[in-house]
């Protein structure tokens, strides 16, 4: 069907709508036309010899520039992109095995809770001192009242530098935040009065730290990414007031505006923080010094420990 | 078929002899590729139309491959270069779906 | 000369498909429309499917595959580290498994247990006093330039590089330990006042410590970069003696693991 109405197109659509609709190049209709021209030999005209190698030159051409092109694009990758794909996958792989390793871990530990809480029954006192230190120690799930605060990258639809299809523009985030950044909220956050925090769903336990990689935020070695959400459980209306009055929060207000980082923080009535996996002192022992010096903190009276254990 | 054969042969002698690209050459090979490609199915789909013409598959395809590549060498001169390749894919593209299109419905009548 | 391309973008429009004509029985009318219904919402689902899939793996791989090299390599040796930690922890804890699901006197078992556990918390959280292998660093300040954010940094690289335990200065450093600048040029920490020089005491693999607060660009260098300077000592017995108190909290309750 020809166009009906064609003349009542302009150029640019008329461009448009050769280009989609006449897709075969012109030179074979032109080439059949003269041949009908020529005389009327009906279809199958006998093929004449440069025909066949002209057909043979054009397809060892077609086949040899692909494979060309194949070979070429296969010998650079190893260099770049194969073993990048290399490192990507063997880390998430890792992660995946050690991710496991520590649910098991976390389900051995609870049977032994379980097992030992069995055991103590009557004991309540120790029981329940070990049940605080758990909790204060993030090995055990935690719930209760707190604050929210969110963090997170601008995303910029700038060509990253990230690995992709060539021709194609990947949008990425662009980096502002590092792990200074979570550090001195999370030191506010402690200073206001949590009692329990994680990032990312990272529970914060006293060997946990918050270090970068490069370019990579690791919270207690486990990497993360923006936006970053730290909970923490506290006196909800003080830790708000506290934090909102205090210098971390207008600092980052002021760098929303500058840079385009996304910060906000909401109380919250219930934050439930994951347990992490227990942790075990490997070099430190209790020592049996008889003159403990305690320290001026806001607290009531300091534990003491008698004799050696 | 001839054709066939002849394909074969070129990628068997591209794969065995793996010539090095020469690095004022790499920029036009994505270009030499798609229109050996809408070569191919050019050729394909005038083959099934009964309009095939041996001399028209080998200088459509030279030629459009030595146009496309001046257009975008002269791209590259004037700063356009990266954009006047993605026009050339793209059109050239575009003529492979439409031939595509036809080869399809002279086969499977769908 | 031209064939009608299925997608013609633009004013043509495409003649409909007139394969099997319209000439259906009403019978089997409704079942056409009826398999034609499904195999469409098959293919909307399938596209949908894929979608979701897509979306979601593109968001989990590109902040992996957005990283150097240099750093998924040290990812790598971090997540090795942490699998080879919690394989000790599991051997441990089967260890304590056994014992305590061996008839006899299971009571003293979990009773030793449990005081085993509360010790070893005890010095993670600073609440006894701790002794090991360790390092001791010495941070002075003349140009009184150093800040809480530095000295909060040797912590947490104390912390990411192993460390037990850990005193600074007269405080014990545990969890929810705090670090401010006061106003007068002395550093806060948890509520105490301390000035420069700063002695920091952690209890670890002293190897191990020492050079993460070596590293090239790290807390030592920020550090002497500021005007101070950081001298850190292996010592084979750091005794640390500062202790919090137990601290109960108010707010946070188990939910059980």
């Amino acid at each position: 069907m020809t166009s009906p109405g064609r003349r009542s197109l302009n150029t640019a659509e008329l461009l448009l709508a050769e280009l989609v609709t006449n897709t075969l190049d012109p030179g074979y209709a032109a080439a059949a036309r003269r041949r009908e021209q020529r005389g009327a030999e009906s279809s199958p005209h006998p093929p004449r010899w440069h025909d066949h190698v002209a057909i043979v030159v054009g397809c060892l051409l077609v086949g040899f520039v692909v494979v060309i092109a194949y070979v070429h694009q296969n010998r650079a990758a190893p260099d770049t992109a194969t073993v990048h794909d290399a490192l990507v996958q063997r880390v998430q792989q890792v992660q995946a095995s050690t991710d496991q390793v520590a649910a098991q871990e976390r389900a051995l530990a609870a049977n032994v809770e379980s097992l030992r809480n069995a055991a103590l029954g009557s004991d309540g006192g120790l029981s329940a001192e070990l049940q605080q230190q758990e909790l204060l120690a993030g090995t055990v799930a935690a719930k209760g009242p707190g604050l929210q605060v969110s963090l997170s990258d601008p995303v910029a639809p700038t060509p990253a530098q990230t690995a992709g299809r060539k021709g194609t523009v990947p949008v990425g985030a662009v980096q502002v935040l590092t792990d200074a950044d979570i550090r001195s909220v999370v030191n506010q956050l402690w200073s206001d009065g949590a009692e329990a925090i994680s990032v990312n769903d990272v529970r914060l336990t006293p060997t946990s730290a918050i270090r970068l990689a490069g370019e990579a935020v690791l919270v207690d070695f486990q990497p993360i990414a923006s936006p970053y959400v730290i909970r923490a459980i506290g006196n909800a209306n003080s830790l708000d007031t506290a934090f909102a009055s205090s210098s971390i929060a207008s600092r980052y207000q002021t760098l929303q505006g500058v840079s385009g980082i996304s910060f906000t923080f909401s109380e919250q009535t219930s934050v439930t923080l994951p347990g992490s996996s227990s942790v075990m002192p490997r070099y430190a022992q209790a020592s049996s010094s008889t003159t403990p010096t305690s320290t001026p903190s806001s607290s009531s009276t300091p534990s003491s420990t008698g004799g050696t254990r | 078929m001839i054709a066939v054969l002849a394909l074969i042969v070129g990628v068997v002698a591209g794969l065995l002899l793996k010539p090095t690209v020469p690095t004022a050459l790499e920029p036009y090979l994505p270009i030499a590729v798609i229109a050996a490609l809408d070569a191919v199915f050019g050729g394909a789909r005038a083959r099934l139309d009964g309009i095939f013409d041996s001399k028209v598959f080998v200088v459509s395809f030279v030629s459009n491959v030595v146009v496309a590549a001046l257009i975008v060498f002269l791209g590259d001169k004037l700063g356009v270069g990266g954009q006047l390749s993605t026009a050339v894919v793209v059109v050239l593209g575009i003529r492979i779906f439409g031939n595509a299109a036809a080869i399809r419905r002279h086969l499977f009548h769908a | 000369m031209s064939d009608v391309p299925d997608t013609a973008a633009g004013a043509p429009e495409e003649p409909p498909e007139s394969g099997s004509g319209h000439a259906d029985s009403p019978r089997t009318k409704p079942t056409r429309h009826l398999r034609a219904g499904a195999l469409i919402g098959v293919l909307v689902a399938l596209l949908g499917f894929a979608v979701a899939v897509q979306v979601h793996s593109n968001s989990g791989a590109d902040r992996l595959s957005g990283l150097r090299d240099t750093d998924l390599i040290s990812i790598l040796d971090d997540q090795n580290s942490r699998a080879a930690k919690l394989r000790e922890q599991i051997a441990q804890l089967q260890a304590t498994e056994q014992q305590l699901q061996a008839s006899g006197n299971r009571d003293s078992v979990a009773q030793q247990q449990a005081q085993q556990q509360v010790q070893a918390l005890g010095i993670l959280l600073g609440t006894i006093p701790a002794m090991g292998p360790g390092v001791s660093v010495n941070i002075s300040d003349p140009s009184h330039k150093v800040k809480a954010e530095d000295l909060l940094d040797v912590v947490e690289e104390l912390r990411g590089a192993g460390a037990e335990a850990i005193q600074f200065g007269s405080v014990r450093v545990s969890t929810s330990t705090s670090f401010s600048d006061a106003s007068d040029g002395s550093i806060t920490v948890d509520g105490a006042s301390l000035r420069a020089p700063y002695t920091v005491l952690a209890i670890g693999d002293g190897q191990t410590l020492q050079t993460a607060l070596e590293i090239p660009g790290g807390v030592a260098a920020t550090i002497r970069a500021d005007g101070g300077n950081a001298v850190i000592a292996q010592q084979a017995k750091v005794e640390i003696t500062a202790l919090r108190a137990t601290q109960e909290p108010k707010y946070a309750k188990p939910t059980g693991r």
